[in-house]
């Protein structure tokens, strides 16, 4: 690696004497430091979208088979039991990671403002990722699977994962040692924070689970200590951080309030970590261990407050933007879900609610709120906007947009509501005495069937979205330099924003 | 000038830029339209979400103090966790009619129907009928073996003649007959005193070896037994067990059921 980077002329020049840089010489930073990322993003961002359709196609035999249980059963590997858990892996790992690095490795860059370095860790990793995925989700299927809940892959998967990850928080920490200097934006701290959290949640996990399992009942409580913090410590901060990009970058405003960003992330820190035992209530379990993970699932209500308002406050004013902008539309979209999302959990880690909900189809509901709703669109929403400026091409068709996004959104709204109902009438009817265990299975049928076609709708969605992409990695169509909006510019009024 | 490898996929841009005088036009359109980097407002926090905060924290504070079991690695009991809280409440056995309507529910209503009334000629009735209620020459001893072992051939139960074929029932738990028999003796206005487990263990040991059904004439063979632990000490008439006898929450009692979390 040359100790100096040889930038073009313009950004040198910027870099020498920062007073002078012009917003043409941004520009042209921007130009470079988006196609120093082309490869690592294209590759994360496409080996996503092959998972994400691999996991919906998992998905929808699950589904199907809790609506008919002898669908497909002559075959051991197709059996519910490894299914459910190969697709959960697959949109986990192959899917909501591979999109949450290649997004934070752009913004990464972006918010460094320096051009991507050691591009060879990325690929590397890029290429361990996937090995791992692939073969942990053949070894589920093939039986190899482990009886961990979040890590079922086998641990010649685990062990590649861990290495790709080892590679990107390596990459992460040195490029934000040579970052230019200034001010870090928020975007910035949830990034970094993410690379230094998931690696210690899931190297600790594995060894403690798997090459020196701890004994007992603390398993349990290591287990729901890694599965919650993937999501709070992993998924949560590096879907803010889009969002804390996007959704200011996209309309042009200042994020509403610095202190609230402060106040949000810390308050994040403090108690997320803290939340998973509350998977445990009723359990063989010291009582301090699930009280204090009750209190600290409460507070959350601090950081997912002040996050709301500050986004919120943000696109307040704005919501027309909200027509016209696919990446606009599908982030705020996952904003808000995450306020939902984070205010349902609340409620859930509740003793008197958990009563209800543990243990049902409700807990499955949330689950795709938080990993669906919150996330994943948030991660569509950053693709939208940053795969042109990587690839080099715009869009090809607003429509594959618009279908894209009705059918996923309808999709899992759709799966959240008949998730919710179905497992609080599962729930009460559990705790009838009078009422069987079958005749709760009962109740639930026709849900679960709605949720089938929820399914069918999401994995239109992915296709859809899949096609789109590939399209544009064809570069299919003709050279524009006009963005792929919902809206032609005429359209809107009185001033155009633009994506 | 561009030598650096990691930057391979900007050589052919800044190689433009260059070769063109840095016309910034031939960047890619969607990153000259795109608006400036995000930057921070500086609105500040308002009072009203400071003072729901401290309110939250004061409630943390007030929640650990109850139900954290004063942070002991020992203390386990859910109640100390639960909203309704606020002491060691120590839960009872659930209510054996209960449970025994839900296990009868789920083994038994196909023949014997919800109400106990059987299905003529073939399943008889449960309500008032003798071999239930012990009375006549009928004990509890042979009713657990009826369960346990199913009967065949033609009995007759209160003055009808019913010629169904009642399955064996081994497979469920001591516990599980002992709570279903218990259910039937007292609903549909019987009233009976209840069986327990350890009684239905005891006559599934006693007869191991028994693999056919039973028929009306074994059985009548057999002498009745009136369980002692279930009977009320009140004299016995063979008939129908006085009133108020022991309730059906009491064979729990044979089995005590401690809340290890309430030490």
């Amino acid at each position: 690696m040359n100790a100096t980077l040889d930038y073009p002329a313009p950004l040198a020049a910027s870099l020498d004497h920062p007073a002078t840089v012009t917003p043409e010489m941004e520009k042209t930073q921007r130009a470079v430091i988006d196609a120093s990322t082309r490869l690592p993003v294209i590759l994360f961002y496409g080996s996503a979208i092959f998972w994400l359709l691999i996991g919906s196609l998992l998905a929808l035999v699950a589904s199907f088979k809790l609506n008919d249980p002898g669908l497909l059963n002559q075959w051991g590997w197709l059996t519910f039991g490894r299914v459910r858990p190969a697709h959960l892996n697959a949109v986990v790992y192959g899917w909501a990671s591979a999109a949450g690095i290649g997004t934070a490795l752009w913004l990464m860059a972006r918010l460094c403002r320096t051009p991507l370095r050691h591009s060879k860790l990325l690929i590397g990793a890029a290429i361990f990722w996937n090995l791992g995925v692939t073969l942990g989700v053949l070894g589920i299927l093939s039986g190899d699977g482990r009886s961990i809940e979040w890590l079922e892959f086998p641990n010649y998967a685990s062990f590649m994962l861990f290495v790709a990850f080892g590679l990107i928080a390596v990459w992460a920490i040195l490029m934000f040692r040579f970052r230019e200097p200034g001010h870090i934006y928020v975007s910035q701290w949830y990034l970094l924070a993410a690379f230094l959290w998931f690696p210690w949640l899931y190297s600790t996990a594995n060894i403690l689970l798997n090459f020196q399992p701890i004994q007992g009942g603390a398993q349990g409580a290591v287990n729901w200590w890694y599965a919650h913090n993937t999501l709070g410590l992993w998924f949560t901060p590096i879907g803010l951080a889009t969002a804390y990009y996007l959704i200011p970058k996209v309309l042009g405003r200042p994020i509403h309030s610095y202190y609230l960003s402060i106040l949000g992330f810390w308050s994040l820190a403090l108690f997320y970590s803290w939340n998973g035992m509350h998977h445990l209530i009723g359990g063989p379990f010291p009582a301090w261990l699930i009280s204090a993970s009750v209190v600290a699932s409460v507070m959350m209500f601090i950081p997912v407050i002040t996050t709301a308002i500050n986004h919120h406050m943000t696109v307040a004013g704005n919501f027309e933007a909200l027509k016209w902008s696919p990446t606009l539309r599908f982030t705020v979209f996952g904003a808000m879900c995450y306020t939902l999302a984070s205010l349902q959990g609340i409620s859930m880690a509740i003793p008197s609610l958990n009563v209800v909900t543990h243990f049902t189809h409700y807990t499955v509901g949330h689950a795709h709120l938080g990993l669906y709703a919150f996330f994943t669109m948030i991660m569509f929403g950053a693709m939208y906007y940053i795969l042109p400026r990587v690839v080099g091409w715009e869009w090809p068709s607003a429509r594959l947009i618009r279908w894209h996004f009705w059918l996923v959104a309808i999709g899992i709204g759709m799966m959240v509501v008949v998730l919710s109902l179905g497992g609080l009438l599962q729930g009460l009817a559990l705790l009838d005495p009078e009422i069987t265990f079958m005749a709760t299975l009962d109740y639930t049928k026709p849900w679960l069937f709605l949720r089938s076609i929820s399914g069918l709708l999401l994995t239109a969605g992915h296709i859809i979205f899949a096609v789109s992409f590939t399209l544009l990695l064809l570069k299919v169509g003709a050279t524009r330099s006009e963005p792929t909006l919902f809206m032609s510019e005429q359209d809107r009024q009185p001033e155009p924003i633009r994506a | 000038m561009i030598d650096d490898p990691h930057k391979a996929g900007s050589d052919e841009l800044q190689a433009r830029l260059e070769g063109e005088g840095l016309n910034v036009r031939d960047v890619h359109g969607a990153i000259l339209r795109e608006k400036d980097d995000p930057r921070d407002g500086y609105e500040p926090i308002p009072l009203w979400l400071v003072s729901i905060f401290m309110a939250l924290v004061f409630w943390a504070g007030a929640y650990l103090s109850f139900y954290s079991g004063g942070f002991q690695s020992n203390v386990f009991d859910p109640v100390q966790v639960s909203w309704a809280g606020g002491g060691a409440v120590a839960k009872g056995p659930p209510d054996p009619m209960v449970v025994g309507k839900r296990l009868y529910t789920a083994n038994c209503v196909a023949c014997h129907q919800p109400t106990g009334q059987g299905v003529a000629g073939q399943f008889p009735t449960l309500v008032g009928s003798e071999w239930v209620l012990s009375g006549d020459w009928h004990g509890d001893n042979h009713l657990v073996k009826i369960l346990l072992h199913g009967l065949q051939g033609a009995i007759q139960v209160k003055g009808e003649t019913y010629n169904g074929a009642m399955p064996p029932w081994k497979q469920l738990k001591d516990e599980q007959i002992a709570l279903i028999l218990t259910y039937i003796r007292n609903e549909w206005g019987n009233s009976a005193p209840p069986i327990v487990a350890e009684q239905v263990a005891k006559i599934r040991e006693e007869h191991a070896g028994q693999t056919e059904p039973w028929t009306q004439s074994q059985l009548q063979a057999i002498p009745a037994v009136i369980f002692e632990s279930a009977a009320p000490p009140a004299p016995e008439g063979g008939a129908a067990p006085a009133e108020g006898a022991t309730p059906p929450g009491a064979p729990r009692e044979a089995q005590p059921v401690t809340n290890p979390a309430a030490a």
